[in-house]
């Protein structure tokens, strides 16, 4: 017994000697470059530590235990604690996918764990980019998700659509930023700020966000400081733009021979037309031929003040542009929380001039512990200052401005502009001249502040309160001016503001706990949501001086006005979702939402939103392990769930409106529909008034709801080298919100809102990556993705059976794409006689050179019976293609960027680049008219030019779709990451040099005759770029 | 034990969020309830309709009768500045959804909607409640007629819908619902209210008079008298209809109102405005953007 009682205590001993807590202490490097990896996070079974800035780190550890050091971006390592105290430990770059955690809407879940279908955006992509709207960034990189954008300075004009046409209401995501939803421009936020972006596309995952998150939500994460790190960085951005290809328009001699072929080909040739004279004869084949243009030396031939030109105007109107991009920020955290501060300043031209976008943003995030820990407040704090010159609209008045006329009168400071007969339209040079003082402020705060407290272990009770709040500035000074007939001797001055104010409260319990092969995740949740608006504006007239420090209200004498209102919507929600996972291999997760809204009809103002989902990781199942073992990630997923959709729903959706409408609106634009009368004759003065229905009311007007399936699956093989996920959904928007046209007889105020069509997306979304090792020293990583969905109205109450196009009697848009376009079929132009006395009669349109329409119902007459389904601007895929080479410090990037084949609707434009007269008439052209049909040029497709519109082709016909399918070279970027040694010269952790360049090559269809086919009518222009910059952290 | 007590106790206040906070009131509009309560001012924005013109549908309808009866010329920069004006005049391509026609016949029945709207409310009121209420309502039943009388001789055929009729029920009528004789009859009748009605002189110089009234009735007999068949040929002259427009001329002649020297002093500004010879004019009153548009009196 005693032996026994000294064996025991003998092995006692020794095992206490043998697990003796002892201090280690190591370094975490970067296998790559071997430089230190500050605030990576070494976990011992009781404690966890983040390395400091030179990658030390020192807890203590019994022998034989197992340290995890983890670090974004980097692949998990495990050590085993020997008998050494210092320990130094390499971490190679790459991300085991299921490791990464991944925010997904008032929680946090391992992405291994995910059943929803969820795309992690790789900022490393994409933070180099001259885009200061990160969204734009995302075009082509998510699959599924269209990004439409322009090409103004500000990057706010950015549409995106996830997963097909969500709605006709619009498809804009919920963006989630640090748990405060908003709808709001991103381009006011730094991008640089962002740690993570998340894009939930399924029902699955959106639900949570219940009746904001039909169109998908897209949730941000801004940075915060690492535990036990400090660091600074710093980046510096510049680029050139300049816009690529522009519209090829009439110079001064192409417009009047293209107003003198038109003539001609009506039989009557012009012999002058307003300062232009024509010399024309018959050629042998007794055809009118335009011998000579003659031109006056002043286009105002009586006061000779406007030398006739050859005005270029898209040269005047546009610029090569600079643009830079400063940004700095500092991080601090310690083990009880930390701080981060950021400020940027970017400052981005236009390449039409005098636009301009100036952004300047601060932000503040901390938090800290405290009771030991339990509970943790903090707050995501950010301010910024935009400031904006738009774009006046001048890219059409730059096609229909006349190139006779010069920009400035002999003098060279006056304007030049129109004279006699010429059309009344301004000269686009003047246009943006005036308007370069107009520019906006607007100041955004943006942030949250929450307390989370640990009630009893796994249990935490969350509250935050969130605020996005905005405010608007804008002084318009019109001055006045004289340019050509055209005059305003009147100067006004307009200031208007506006503020948008976003009260969010949410208040969650949150409960996370492990037993066994178990996993539960639970929350539930309270949030409310109250929406303000107002806007007020006063203009005045008669200003003594045009100066920009003099025209302020107060200054004017002359004609006051003023407008202003006001708009209030609210929510309320209660929410909650359990997430389980047994065995890390089987996963289930269910989510209810129930929303009331102040925007719809007492009958319906709440609706319930519920979820679920499940998964199967079939990794970890032994059959797989121990057969496939190429197999290093599979799993299957699907979803199903509701959501709904409330935007671009007025705030009064379902009530009876009256309103009074004192002026009636200018009526030199539109038909006026004042109250107002002057029933005392009095010609002047103050006029009784009263009141014109607007709006009936519906009690029954509900929510659009959106119920989708999801099939996923993830994977990858060979150890991750190869990785992907495949999704499949399908998607049916029910009960979608309009207010149809009515009957004209029911008169005014017959809108109302009402529940209508209801349309189906059905898709298919592919991610496929490739990455590893060339001789072993190039590592490389290619990534592809495709979205394709097909769309189709599948249901169409009484109410709407006509709104979206058809013949109004037997054909309607059931069973077809939304947004199909119905219309003729142009079967080419008439040729010869003979084509022209066997067709179909077009009323008294038919002639040689003109188009000819097909008579689809066979009734020898062409009118509205022969229209069919001729446009689907769904397009039949998109994709992206990244590829990602490393070697030593060099990094190279190339983005491709493609839409597949896409009807685009081309009228505003090929109106007048292919026609003289069935849009305004007498403006400047492109300089498609001089390659027309005529009797001398008689293969040409163009359409005979003509002066009145008299085969009335400015129908909506096929001559008008074009295929707007096209791939982009987003962008090209090589980079350079300085040696330590030198770096370090500068005290530097890091410091990387890149340049790169962006849109510099498209490839588009043949069909397409426009100049870009993302922007194929008047948007602005996407400029092509080169750009350097550095990043730099210390 | 506590902390759950607390969080059952936050969660309770939560909970019991009213449902009526989300009965949120628009901003800057009226409610029916409200409207209602100012018969004038559905009156007065009826009456507002009649300077709600437009030179892609104007009231005069110069487009519509003079161009095409060759009285007048479209004119313009050329032929397509506004073209379907001049497809009119050498008639081709008048199509049923041209703007100048269709968004011609929405304007008249907007007009009518807002007489409509005006005559429901004002029907509903008592004269204690609205002392005003009778020769309110023969004000708009004659402007109701003025937008039919126009109408009818744009279209001929035009479905009749009075302030009676549910506006749900308006896809139903159809413009045959009448005959050409019975839809003369309507304008006439509502006319003849006017007719009976109306103080001989308006303080306001905006509202119509007996006598506007009773000249406007006289037109629509001169056109009742003229019975058409289907081919729109005239097949009868009505002589009592006849006699009738006689005896409301004679009326009209015997009243205060009397010819111009100068036929082109009714279309002088100034102090020739509403002249001895104006039974009943549009009043146009300048707006606040002073390049929109000059005094313009409409004769009809």
């Amino acid at each position: 017994m005693r032996r026994l009682l000294f064996l025991v205590s003998f092995f006692l001993l020794a095992t206490i000697a043998n697990a003796q807590q002892r201090t280690i202490s190591g370094t975490v490097t970067n296998k790559t470059d071997n430089l230190p990896l500050a605030g990576a996070t070494v976990t011992s079974p009781k404690l966890s530590v983040a390395t400091n800035a030179d990658g030390k780190f020192s807890l203590s550890a019994n022998t034989g235990e197992t340290l995890t050091i983890t670090y974004i971006g980097m692949r998990t390592q495990s050590v085993k604690v020997g008998n050494e105290s210092e320990i130094t430990i390499q971490m190679e770059p790459g991300v085991v996918e299921g490791d990464q955690v991944v925010v997904v809407g008032y929680q946090t879940q391992r992405k291994a764990d995910l059943t929803g279908a969820v795309t992690v955006v790789d900022m490393d992509d994409i933070n180099k980019l001259p885009n200061n709207n990160p969204i734009q960034a995302l075009q082509g990189r998510i699959p599924g998700m269209i990004v439409y954008t322009d090409g103004s300075p500000s990057g706010s004009n950015v549409n995106v659509q996830i997963r097909g046409v969500g709605s006709i209401n619009g498809n804009a995501p919920l963006y989630v930023i640090d748990g405060v939803a908003t709808f709001s421009g991103m381009h006011e936020l730094n991008p640089n700020d962002i740690e993570s972006i998340q894009v939930l596309k399924d029902a699955a995952a959106a639900t949570i966000y219940g009746a904001r998150a039909a169109s998908g939500v897209i949730i941000i994460t801004t940075k915060k400081a690492k535990r036990g790190v400090t660091s600074v960085t710093a980046n510096a951005r510049g680029s050139y733009s300049w816009y690529g290809t522009k519209m090829q328009v009439l110079d001064a001699e192409g417009y009047g021979r293209a107003v003198w072929q038109a003539s001609a080909n009506d039989g009557s040739p012009l012999s002058k037309y307003l300062i232009y004279k024509f010399d024309y004869g018959r050629d042998a084949n007794n055809n009118y031929t335009l011998n000579r243009i003659l031109l006056p030396e002043f286009v105002d031939t009586t006061t000779r003040t406007m030398r006739t030109a050859n005005t270029n105007w898209f040269n005047e109107i546009s610029q090569p542009a600079y643009s830079q991009n400063y940004d700095v920020s500092l991080s601090r955290g310690t083990d009880k929380g930390g701080s981060v501060f950021s400020l940027d300043y970017l400052h981005n031209q236009g390449i039409v001039r005098t636009t301009d976008f100036k952004r300047m943003t601060a932000r503040i995030n901390s938090d800290y512990k405290l009771i030991n820990d339990k509970l943790w407040i903090g707050e995501n704090f950010s301010v910024s200052r935009t400031q904006e010159v738009q774009d006046p609209g001048v890219l059409n008045p730059a096609l229909q401005a006349l190139p006779v006329i010069p920009v400035h009168t002999i003098d060279g400071i006056g304007w030049g502009g129109p004279f006699g007969g010429m059309n009344d339209r301004q000269n686009p040079a003047r246009i943006i001249a005036d308007n370069k003082q107009n520019h906006y402020t607007f100041i955004r705060l943006f942030g949250n502040a929450f307390a989370d407290l640990e009630i009893f272990k796994n249990l935490h009770a969350r509250t935050s309160v969130g605020l996005d709040y905005g405010n608007f500035d804008k002084r318009d000074m019109q001055l006045s001016y004289v340019s050509g007939y055209l005059n305003n001797p009147d100067n006004k001055v307009t200031m208007s503001h506006f503020t948008t104010s976003q009260v969010i409260w949410t208040n969650t319990l949150n409960y996370k706990s492990d037993w066994l092969k178990h996993s539960l995740d639970a929350i539930a949740g309270h949030e409310i949501v109250k929406y303000n608006g107002m806007d007020f504006g006063a203009s005045r007239m008669g200003f003594a001086s045009e100066h920009i420090d003099y025209m302020y209200l107060n200054a004017g004498t002359g004609l006051k006005d003023n407008y202003g209102g006001a708009s209030e919507t609210r929510l309320m929600s209660y929410f909650g979702k359990v997430n389980y996972v047994f065995d890390r291999r089987y996963l289930a997760s269910a989510t209810l939402r129930y929303d009331g809204s102040s925007r719809f009809g007492k009958n319906n103002q709440f609706a319930l939103f519920p979820a679920f989902s499940v998964g199967w990781r079939l990794n970890n199942e032994d059959f797989i392990k121990d057969n496939f073992d190429f197999i290093s990630d599979l799993k299957f997923r699907y979803g199903w769930g509701v959501t709904g959709n409330q935007e671009n729903i007025d705030a009064t959706a379902n009530r009876t409106l009256y309103a009074t409408n004192y002026s009636g609106g200018d009526p030199t634009w539109r038909t006026p529909d004042g109250t107002a009368y002057d029933l005392n004759g009095m010609g002047s003065g103050t006029l009784p008034s009263g009141f014109q229905l607007i709006q009936r009311s519906n009690d029954d007007v509900r929510w659009e709801s959106m119920t989708q399936s999801n099939f996923g699956i993830d994977f990858g093989f060979l150890n991750q080298k190869i990785y992907g996920s495949a999704d499949y959904f399908v998607k049916t928007t029910s009960d979608m919100l309009v207010r149809p046209a009515y009957i004209g007889v029911i008169g005014e105020g017959g809108y109302r809102w009402v529940n209508g069509a209801s349309m189906k997306n059905k898709g298919f979304e592919l991610l496929i990556g490739y990455k590893g090792l060339i001789a072993s020293t190039v590592n490389f990583d290619v990534t592809a993705n495709l979205g394709t969905y097909r769309n189709k109205v599948i249901s169409l109450p009484e109410s709407v059976v006509n709104t979206y196009g058809g013949n109004g009697t037997t054909d309607n848009i059931l069973g077809r794409p939304w947004g199909s376009g119905y219309g003729y079929v142009a079967d080419g132009l008439f040729r010869n006689a003979d084509e022209v006395a066997n067709s179909a009669e077009q009323g008294a349109g038919k002639g040689l050179g003109r188009i000819r329409y097909k008579d689809l119902n066979g009734d020898g007459t062409i009118d509205q019976k022969d229209r069919t389904w001729i446009f689907n601007p769904n397009p039949a895929y998109t994709y992206g293609l990244n590829i990602n080479l490393g070697y030593k410090g060099f990094d190279f990037m190339v983005f491709l960027q493609g839409v597949g084949p896409v009807d685009l609707n081309v009228y505003d434009v090929k109106s007048m680049t292919d026609f003289w007269s069935i849009n305004e008439t007498g403006s400047n052209k492109g300089t498609r008219l001089l390659e027309a049909w005529s009797s001398a040029n008689t293969s040409s497709s163009i359409p005979a030019l003509t002066l009145t519109d008299r085969n009335n082709e400015t129908r909506f016909s096929t001559y008008f779709i074009e295929n707007g399918a096209y791939m982009k070279l987003r962008n090209i970027q090589l980079g350079y990451t300085l040696p330590s040694k030198i770096s370090s010269k500068i005290s530097a952790k890091s410091l990387n040099v890149y340049v790169s360049g962006q849109n510099l090559f498209t490839i588009k269809s043949k069909n397409f005759t426009g100049v870009d086919p993302e922007t194929p009518a008047w948007g602005y222009p996407i400029p092509s770029m080169a750009t350097a910059g550095v990043r730099l952290t210390f | 034990m506590k902390k759950i007590f607390l969080i059952i106790a936050v969660s309770a206040v939560l909970l019991s969020c009213k449902k009526s906070w989300l009965d949120v009131s628009p901003k800057g509009t009226l409610s029916e309830a409200q409207v209602a309560e100012n018969p004038d001012g559905l009156v007065n924005a009826a009456y507002a309709y009649l300077g709600n013109d437009h030179y892609t549908t104007p009231w005069s309808l110069w487009p519509y009768g003079n161009v095409r009866s060759g009285d007048a010329y479209k004119g313009g920069r050329d032929e397509a500045d506004i073209q379907q004006f001049h497809f009119g005049e050498i008639f081709i391509n008048q199509r049923s959804d041209l703007g100048t026609l269709d968004g011609m016949w929405f304007q008249f029945y907007v007009a009518i909607s807002r007489v409509n709207s005006a005559l429901a409310n004002l029907n509903a009121k008592t004269d204690t409640e609205f002392p005003a209420k009778k020769q309110r309502i023969a004000e708009m039943r004659f402007l109701r007629a003025h937008w039919y009388f126009n109408l009818k001789i744009m279209w001929k055929y035009v479905p009749y819908i009075d302030e009676n009729v549910n506006s749900n029920d308006y896809g139903n009528i159809s413009n045959r619902e009448l005959t050409n004789d019975q839809l003369w009859e309507k304008i006439a009748t509502d006319l003849q209210f006017a007719v009976d009605n109306l103080p001989a002189s308006q303080t306001q110089i905006g509202r119509p008079s007996k006598i506007a009234a009773q000249a406007y009735l006289a037109k629509t007999k001169l056109y009742q008298a003229y019975e058409q068949d289907e081919q729109h040929n005239v097949t009868k002259i009505n002589a009592d209809k006849l006699n009738q427009v006689v005896t409301l001329c004679d009326a009209v002649i015997a009243s205060s109102y009397s010819l111009e020297p100068d036929f082109a002093n009714n279309f002088i500004n100034g102090s020739y405005e509403n002249g001895r010879e104006s039974i009943f004019a549009v009043q146009f009153s300048k707006v606040m953007e002073p390049c929109l548009a000059d005094l313009i009196m409409e004769m009809y």
